[in-house]
């Protein structure tokens, strides 16, 4: 590889980066996987301010321990099991057990909407504004790019599988999945000015 | 394609990660850019929850253990 190809493993090259000293590269990862870290939390330990601290928790050590990182390993596996550990650890300590158990289920990797995390009631109000308007650009989509957008978001299929998929070239899908990302965006741009759930 | 979907895809090159990390050491309208992307991502993906001022707490522990360290 040289230095115009793409990266591809973008997570192993934030690490490589935020090793070597650069902060920012270590924001990128938690502004990409807190919302799937404090899912994974909540799952256990199912009380919203605990999953809070916990997934505060999880990022603190993560970061302590990111020089033990197999660069060549799945940055997200190896996150999620910190998090799943983390989470059992505490419920494992007599005075946390309370009346929670771990919930861990066969579809644990299937991240529900129910996984919420302490809305406040302002956030709660923008959240169902925001996510009910994201619904309504995607049903609007053309039923292509809608295809193609959901089995990359929601199934996490790589490009290849929904060209495979599709049985169209990876550029075409590529090309609508990217259409089909600027028309939400462009349909959230009002909710989702400089001002509103900045954040990072 | 924006810098936001390329750099969450792996599609930026090394040279070109290069240059948007120091971008986003002052630029943040590329900040938004970039948790908005990760926000619609999240959410297709049904984890629908605001960011609930995570990143800002866990950077800032970040910070104080640096400082702590230093």
């Amino acid at each position: 590889m040289n230095g115009s190809d793409p990266l591809g493993d973008v997570d192993s090259a934030l690490v490589a980066r935020a090793i070597a000293g650069e902060e920012v590269a270590f924001e990128l990862l938690v502004v990409k996987y807190q919302r799937r870290v404090a899912a994974t939390v909540r799952r256990f330990v199912r009380d919203d301010r605990i999953t809070e601290e916990l997934t505060q928790d999880v990022f603190i050590r993560v970061y302590l321990a990111l020089a033990s990182f197999d660069q060549a390993g799945n940055f997200q596996a190896w996150l999620l099991t910190i998090a799943r550990n983390l989470a059992k650890t505490y419920l494992r300590s007599p005075q946390n057990r309370l009346d929670d158990q771990p919930r861990e289920s066969a579809a644990e990797d299937t991240i529900g909407s129910s996984d919420r995390v302490a809305p406040s009631p302002e956030e709660e109000a923008m959240a169902q504004q925001l996510f009910g308007r994201i619904d309504a650009e995607v049903a609007a989509l053309p039923e292509v790019q809608r295809t193609a957008l959901l089995m990359r978001e929601l199934e996490g299929l790589d490009y290849g599988s929904i060209s495979e998929r599709l049985a169209m070239p990876v550029n075409t899908v590529k090309s609508h999945i990217h259409r089909a990302r600027e028309a939400v965006a462009l349909g959230l741009r009002e909710l989702l000015g400089p001002t509103r759930d900045r954040r990072w | 394609m924006n810098e936001a979907s390329r750099l969450l895809d792996g599609d930026l090159s090394a040279a070109e990660l290069t240059i948007l990390l120091e971008r986003l050491k002052h630029d943040a309208a590329l900040r938004d850019e970039i948790s908005t992307e990760q926000l619609r991502r999240d959410a297709l993906a049904g984890m629908r929850t605001m960011d609930n001022g995570y990143s800002l707490q866990i950077l800032a522990r970040l910070r104080e253990l640096g400082a702590q360290r230093r």
